[in-house]
Order: structure tokens, then sequence, then C-alpha cells
């Protein structure tokens, strides 16, 4: 892999991970466990590294951002995440942020 | 299945308490991934698992994501200060043993062999003191990053600073640099172990007509004994003004008083020596050189005498430095 390669695969990772938080909190609206999560993003075109999510997940719990609760109805028991109501909150702050941040950049590369 | 269950106690014991139910998310996600890569099936191969657990990465690593926050055992905010401080102590650990042992040679008795052995036992103290010294250090630092005050911390380092926060400029001659502290700090302590280790043994080595040489008392002990407690005061003070100079890069009014302290703890040594009988043990040294004894007819004269003056240098020292902090203070506050 050449040094530039290198260099864009590491940039490219730190553009991606400011978008994370914003496009997990997006799809948990209903309740969903972490495998089907990933595979929801990565089918929307949010590749995001399984072992980033999963610990991921269980901050934002932390936060009071997710809830989470086992079920323990199918075959095997599943840790379902879902948004709550102060990640609700959140979410659409970040949105906001997000559509402000978007509009920058644009106007910063228009000039260039 | 044996595999996964290993794989998650080796995570589960890396967790704080609480973290039976990350490894049992773990274990669930593990069956998602096998499920997903090979399909639902009641058994999966050795293969497929070990496939699947190393794609999650090494039990530490899992264990270390879950944990989240710093590894650290000393964070970014302590580390600078926490390689110089144990620069100082090895350092000074290094010197005074090394001037301990020196100074022992002068009255030791042995011969060749026994000379290696204490060459031997010395290098082996100095091992073991140095790797205490570096513990006990490595042990207070590592307490303070546990109980600190993050808020404090995070402010040496973090983008919580505030420009506000900065130290006054200091006039040139009042600036200090970070290394005259610590050379100053290091010159008292091997002062310190000189002072302890050879006033206590209280002899030298001489030579004398007719002979080749001979170990003579040098001071009087229990003048020593007096006055050695009061010396150890005023190293003590040293020290800590130095470490006050070296944390506020600059001479300011605790430093300055700091200073004042050390020449009353100087004039309370002199006091002492003044009450009490002559700290060298001049006797001795008619054993030199027979005309010696019409000099120390005088010494006892020239001793006294020195001890007046120094004691009303020094007097005139303390007063200079306290015009000085109260010049500074006055200038200060007129400005502020």
């Amino acid at each position: 892999m050449t040094e530039q390669n290198e260099t864009m695969d590491a940039l490219t990772l730190e553009l991606k991970r400011g978008t994370q938080v914003l496009g997990v909190l997006s799809q948990l609206k209903k309740p969903m466990y972490g495998y089907l999560l990933v595979e929801k993003l990565a089918a929307k075109g949010m590749e995001i590294d399984k072992n980033t999510l999963y610990p991921l997940l269980r901050r934002l719990e932390k936060q009071e951002l997710l809830r989470s609760e086992w079920n323990v109805e199918e075959a095997r028991p599943r840790r379902y995440y879902v948004i709550s109501l102060k990640g609700q909150s959140v979410l659409n702050e970040l949105a906001a942020e997000w559509d402000k941040l978007d509009v920058t950049v644009r106007k910063l590369l228009k000039e260039e | 299945m044996e595999l996964i269950k290993k794989y998650i106690y080796a995570i589960e014991r890396r967790l704080p308490r609480g973290g039976e139910d990350i490894a049992k998310e773990i274990e669930s996600i593990i069956m998602d991934e096998l499920e997903g890569k090979y399909g639902a099936k009641k058994e999966y191969s050795r293969e497929e698992i070990e496939t699947v657990l190393k794609a999650m990465g090494p039990p530490r690593l899992v264990a270390q994501r879950y944990r989240g926050g710093s590894d650290c055992v000393i964070g970014p905010a302590l580390s600078y200060i926490y390689r110089m401080v144990l620069g100082i102590v090895s350092a000074a650990t290094v010197f005074g043993l090394t001037i301990s042992y020196i100074v022992g040679r002068f009255t030791a008795t042995e011969d060749f062999l026994q000379g290696l052995a204490s060459f031997g036992m010395f290098l082996g103290s100095m091992f073991s003191a140095v790797l205490s010294a570096v513990g006990a250090v490595t042990i207070i630092f590592m307490l303070i990053e546990r109980f600190g005050d993050k808020d404090k911390l995070d402010k040496e380092i973090g983008m919580d600073w505030d420009p506000k926060d900065l130290p006054d400029l200091p006039e040139e001659k009042e600036r200090v640099t970070i290394i005259g502290p610590i050379i100053a700090i290091l010159m008292i302590l091997i002062w310190a172990v000189f002072l302890n280790t050879y006033a206590r043994i209280g002899t030298g080595i001489f030579p004398v007509y007719g002979a080749d040489i001979t170990i003579l008392p040098v001071f009087n002990m229990d003048v020593v004994r007096q006055v050695l407690p009061v010396w150890n005061l005023s190293i003590v003070v040293s020290i800590v003004t130095q470490l006050i100079l070296l944390k506020q890069g600059k001479w300011t009014l605790i430093s300055r008083l700091m200073e004042i302290l050390s020449k009353f703890v100087n004039i309370m040594a002199i006091v002492v020596l003044l009450n009490a009988a002559p700290l060298f043990d001049i006797s001795a040294f008619n054993q030199l050189d027979p005309d010696f004894t019409i000099l120390t007819a005088n010494f006892n004269y020239w001793y006294y005498t020195g001890l007046k003056i120094i004691l009303v240098l020094t007097a005139i020292g303390v007063v200079v430095e306290m015009i000085k902090a109260v010049v500074k203070a006055v200038r200060k506050a007129n400005l502020g």
C-alpha cells in the first residue's frame, strides 16, 4: 500500500468517525440488535467496524441516549437497543449541526 | 463452543464489576457473526469459530474497548513532571549512595577481597535503592492520576485551559529556568548525604611524619550532634525553596520568604555553634606536626570571631532579602 493510500485511509476514517453517532442514533428509532444495525448501516452506505459499533452502543446507553433490554423470546437471547427521549433530542440537534456543516463545507470547497 | 467460552472468560476477567452483562452480549454478538457468515447451524467448526474470534480481536483489546476511558497509569498531564521527578530522584539516589560509599572507604580497614565484596554490596544496594525510588515515585504519581483533581489536570493540557490563567511575565532578573532548581536540588541532596555521613563519622585521613597515613578525628561529635538537626532543617527548607522555584518558574513572595526562612535557620545554626565548644577537634592535629600547637592556641579566637562575622553577614543578608521582598510586593500592589 502506498504512503498516499495509507494517509488517505487514515483521513477518511477520521472523517467518517465524526458521523458515526449521528448515523447510529438515526437508525435506532425502532429496537434493533447490534449485528442487524451493522448490516442496515452498511446497506445505506455507512460501513462501520463491528468492533467499534458494539462498544459505541454501550457508551451511548451510558450517556442515556439509548435504552436497551435483553430479548429472550427468540432462538437466542439478544440485546436490543432503541433511541431514548434524550437521544431523540440530541439527534435533532446533531442533525441541525450536520446541515450547517454541510453548507459550510460546500461553501469552502466551492471557493477553492 | 469451548473455544467461545474460553474467549469470553478471557475478556470478562479484564472487565470491571458488572462485566457479566457485557460478556453475555459479546457471546450473543459472536453467535450473530457465526450465523451471518456461515448460516444458522447447531454446531460450528473450530475453524469457523477461530475465524470469527480472530476478526473480533484479542481479548485484551476487546475488553479495553468496552472499558473506555484512558488506560494510562500516568496520563499526559502528569507525564512530563513524572519523568522530571523520576530523573531527579534517581540521580540523587545514585549520587548520594556513591558519596556515602566513597566516604565510608576513608575509614574502612579491609583487605582487597573484603573491599571487592563491599563494592559488590554497594552495587547491589544502589540497584535496589534506585528500583525502590522509581517504584515509590511511580506509585505516588499513579495515586495522583487516580484520585487527583481531574479538572485541574485537564486545565494543564486540555482545551479547558484559559489564557487568563497564564502566569504574569516575570522580569528578566526574576526568571528561573527549569534546570537551575533541579541542579540546586541535586547539589543540596549530595551535600545532605555528605554532611550526614561524614559528620557522623567525624574523621579524616591525614599524612603524619614518620608514618604513612593516620585517621584522626576532625569534628567534635558532641557539637555535631547539637548542630546537625539545625543543618538538616536548613537543607529541608532549601529543597522546598527550590521546589517552589521549579513549580513557579520565577522568584515570588513565597520563594523570597522561604529564602529568608533559610537564612534564619542558618542563623540558628551559627547561634548553636557560638554557644558550643569548637566544631573542629583541633587537639588531634597536634599529632600531625608539633609546630601545630602554636596555631591551636589562637584557633579558638579565630574560630569564634569567624562565626560572629558569618552571623553578621547572614543577618545582613536576611535584612536585604526582607527589603527586596517588601519593595517587590509594594511595586506589584501599585501596578496591580
